[in-house]
């Protein structure tokens, strides 16, 4: 089991992400964060018209656009999501040497409550240090 | 060993809790599993690729991060 940040979570959903995530993605392995997965949407509309992502998809056909508007709206039910519900409860118990913001607490609970590894493709001097404190596996996977 | 046995007393007890409530809510396995096809057409996987070997994903984050600290890399 893998919890992926935002751009794995990116590289997934427009199939240009390695092959180990693809694989664990088929057999219902991959899920990602409520944070990561806003972020990627704030990271696709982010920067002038021309150096956003969703900017440069104005190239497409319509039909195109649509189609890759909706992976990203409607997060595909193959990725799983935990709730708040469900995470807010250990993201106030957790214990850690330096503190954590919200999109990092998230992932670290998702990963403790689903016995899972967290896999990102920015490196994240905290977060790589609160998964080593609390022995969670960390990737730093390059796409 | 696995994980929780290796949490915090109180972590390992709040997580044995919720686990239970989040598996019977059926939140800890994905709604479908099998392939996902991605809907992505060429040229917009061709897009993604440019945009991310160009720096976009790194300016994008550290914008985001600037004036947003819950949402930063730290």
């Amino acid at each position: 089991m893998v919890v992926v940040d935002d751009q794995l979570l990116l590289a997934l959903l427009s199939g240009t992400a390695p092959r180990v995530l693809v694989d664990e993605l088929t057999t219902g392995q991959v899920f990602t964060t409520g944070s990561w997965y806003y972020r990627l949407g704030r990271a696709v509309a982010s920067g002038s018209d021309s150096g956003a992502l969703s900017g440069r998809f104005s190239v497409l056909p319509e039909s195109s656009r649509r189609s890759v508007r909706q992976a990203l709206d409607d997060l595909p039910a193959q990725f799983g999501l935990l709730s708040l519900r469900t995470l807010v409860p250990v993201m106030q118990v957790i214990r850690v040497s330096r503190p954590l913001n919200f999109l990092n607490a998230e992932g670290i609970a998702a990963a403790v409550l689903l016995d899972a590894r967290i896999a990102v493709s920015t490196e994240s001097a905290l977060l790589s240090l609160a998964c080593r404190e609390l022995h969670i596996g960390f990737d730093l996977m390059d796409v | 060993m696995s994980l929780q046995q290796r949490l915090d007393p109180e972590l390992a007890l709040v997580v044995s809790r919720i686990r239970k409530r989040a598996a019977a809510a059926g939140e800890l396995r994905p709604s479908v599993i099998g392939e996902f096809v991605s809907p992505f057409p060429l040229e917009a996987r061709a897009i993604v690729v440019d945009w991310r070997r160009g720096g976009g994903y790194k300016r994008a984050l550290a914008e985001i991060g600037s004036t947003d600290p819950d949402l930063a890399v730290q």
